[in-house]
């Protein structure tokens, strides 16, 4: 009898027993569960973080600053006006950025990086500047972004990075060919062909239809504009070929297309022109005087001299050092003169600004016509004590440097089919070329700075109805780094970015 | 006598005993049963959330390597072998896939984000978004931003 009841007791141990294994299991899972969604809350916090910094970085990427600009107040103030056009809208929620009155530190309120979508993720940002930097030249700002998951506010992460100023690269040294307008390879032969391959490519800035036009040449490299290509880019030729790939038919051409792409706005770079208007010495007695009548110094040298009348050199001419041509006069090369020096155009479009060009032809101060089968390599640097050395070394970078330039190429390029052989980058208003032969340049880029209709051009500001452009650079080229107003932004140094845990 | 009292102390469990005992017991393992096999659904649906959560991590730390025409190369595809951030695909993740979507962030002039925005003019920033899908059902969804590290 006293063995009785025991099964229920014994049931109850057990009942116990599966009962606390039950709620282990249950409490388990739980953790299990409560661990995944912490670590996917923390993952969307952190990509909150970096989203912020993403969209942070790219608004102040867009500043750009000359050296002159670029004390920290003022980087600051830039920043600060670049962001406050933020105010009042939704990624903001209606709230403004806010600034201290020394201008060292900016806030940004939330930013709701997805508003529209179930994912809810917020950032907040500061960015921070020393006092003691307000007067530095490109000093470093501190940027300091929280993101969180706005659906579990309880998590956050911080990310801190370090924005130093760089100097921006400008693609435009890049292409073989770059042009802020339009392009029209306008002939059936009308080529742009480069070694390496990359030198042979073509960029546009040109927003509107029909950026670039190829009728049946070819184009070795690849094709960039600045939007969709479909409608940037035309052909209407069954031949020719885009980053070598032949156009037979509408398959071939499909894959022709392939090397078209699109890309953001590229920077425009901004030339520098005004530097040389100083070597203008009309007004001294350092440099000789030309006589109007230029036909009495057929076949002889001229060395450092500024012209201040027309005049007119025939092919056996040879002009050496700084040519200086004022504005208002024109000046015809007819034949195949030599000239190892610098010419440096005044440009009667622009006041006061003088338009550098070396190595090249030149009939009018604002036209510049190749019509022999002139040949330029690097030029001829004689003129020590007359140009700085600091502009010598901006020269030495370019063939061309005439951003409003209109030059105009025609002739027979002969059995090599080269006339207009540049050493260095051509940078011009608008070209046109007719004729049979290649513009050659050699270690540059043909660079076309117009953007507007030009009458004599059909509307393009690089205009092709002759066999075209070919760019060949040597291996150790470099693009110019001289003669263009450099421009830098504030960007994050990879190296600083750190996870702040507090 | 003796041997009666044993008997008698030797009765064992009364069938009530027994059926009461086994009721308990039946129905503590039911629960059990019950409980361990729902403590094993979440433990998979935990793990298939760390899992898909690695999985989009891969793409996001493979996206953060590459340039932004790379990244805008990835919009569209579905890795039915899931990879890596290396890029290298993954082993033991059989009936798992990840779907990247890449879109611009058009910055308007009130500067607005527009989730999904195409067309011109474009920015340098671009919006990530990675699926983790394990059996046709989407378990893990992330999107983010991404900016080019160039001008």
């Amino acid at each position: 009898m006293r063995n009785r009841g025991i099964a229920a007791i014994l049931a109850m141990i057990f009942l116990v027993f599966f009962s606390v294994l039950g709620i282990s299991f249950c409490s388990l899972a739980t953790s299990s569960m409560h661990g995944a969604k912490n670590d996917r809350d923390a993952q969307v916090a952190m990509a909150a973080a970096e989203s912020g910094m993403a969209f942070i970085q790219r608004t102040i990427a867009d500043i750009t600053m000359t050296q002159s600009q670029a004390t920290g107040q003022a980087a600051m103030q830039a920043i600060y006006s670049k962001l406050r056009t933020l105010d009042g809208t939704a990624t903001l929620g209606g709230q403004s950025i806010t600034v201290n009155a020394d201008f060292t530190t900016i806030t940004v309120p939330a930013i709701a990086l997805h508003a529209n979508e179930k994912i809810a993720q917020r950032c907040t940002a500061q960015l921070t500047l020393n006092a003691a930097d307000l007067t530095a030249d490109r000093p470093d700002i501190s940027l300091r972004v929280t993101g969180s998951n706005s659906n579990n506010s309880s998590f956050s992460r911080t990310l801190m990075v370090t924005l130093t100023s760089r100097d921006r690269t400008l693609e435009a040294f890049t292409y073989g060919v770059f042009a802020k307008g339009r392009v029209d390879l306008a002939d059936g032969k009308a080529s742009v062909i480069g070694t390496p391959a990359s030198a042979g490519s073509i960029g546009s800035a040109y927003t509107g239809s029909t950026a670039i036009f190829l009728h049946g040449g070819d184009i070795s490299g690849n094709v960039y504009v600045s939007g969709d290509p479909s409608v940037l880019f035309a052909t209407n030729s069954s031949s020719g070929s885009v980053g070598g790939v032949d156009i037979h038919d509408s398959a071939s051409l499909a894959d022709a297309l392939t090397h078209v792409h699109e890309i953001d706005p590229p920077t425009i770079p901004l030339f520098n022109a005004n530097q040389f208007a100083q070597l203008d010495s009309s007004g001294t007695t350092k440099l000789a005087q030309l006589p109007r009548d230029a036909a009495l110094f057929k076949g002889k040298a001229y060395s450092d001299v500024c012209i201040t009348q027309d005049v007119t050199f025939a092919g056996n001419d040879v002009l050496q050092g700084l040519i200086y041509v004022k504005r208002g006069v024109t000046v015809r090369f007819n034949g195949n003169p030599t000239i190892q020096g610098v010419i440096v155009v005044e440009d009667p479009n622009l006041d006061a600004n003088g338009v550098p060009i070396a190595g090249s032809n030149v009939t009018s101060t604002s036209t510049l016509n190749f019509l022999g089968t002139p040949i330029f390599a690097t030029p001829v640097w004689p003129m020590d004590s007359i140009v700085p050395l600091e502009q010598q070394a901006v020269l030495a970078d370019y063939s061309v440097l005439g951003p409003s330039a209109y030059i105009y190429i025609s002739g027979n390029g002969g059995s090599n089919k080269e006339y207009a052989g540049f050493g260095k980058t051509v940078v011009c208003g608008t070209l046109e070329e007719y004729g049979s032969g290649m513009v050659k340049i050699r270690d540059g880029t043909l660079i076309t700075m117009s953007d507007t209709m030009v009458t004599g051009t059909e509307g393009y500001s690089g205009y092709f109805d002759g066999d075209g452009v070919e760019i060949q650079r040597s291996p150790g080229y470099h693009a110019p780094y001289g003669g263009y107003v450099h421009l830098f932004s504030w960007v994050i140094e990879s190296s600083t970015y750190r996870e702040v845990t507090q | 006598m003796h041997i009666r009292q044993l008997r008698a102390c030797r009765g064992g469990f009364s069938y009530l005993d027994v059926m009461v005992a086994v009721m308990i017991i039946g129905v503590a393992v039911t629960a059990l049963v019950q409980a361990m096999a729902s403590t094993t659904k979440v433990n998979v649906a935990a793990r298939e959330a760390s899992v898909a959560v690695n999985l989009v991590r891969n793409i996001h730390e493979r996206a953060m390597s590459l340039s932004l025409s790379q990244v805008d190369a990835l919009n569209g595809r579905t890795f039915t072998t899931p990879i890596g951030s290396d890029g290298a695909a993954l082993t033991g993740y059989d009936g798992w896939s990840q779907t990247v979507q890449v879109g611009r962030v058009v910055v308007d002039a009130t500067h607005d984000i527009k989730a999904n925005a195409t067309g011109t003019p474009s920015t340098r920033l671009r919006r990530v978004n990675v699926q983790a899908v394990h059996k046709g059902a989407v378990i893990y969804n992330e999107s983010w931003l991404l900016a080019s590290t160039g001008f």
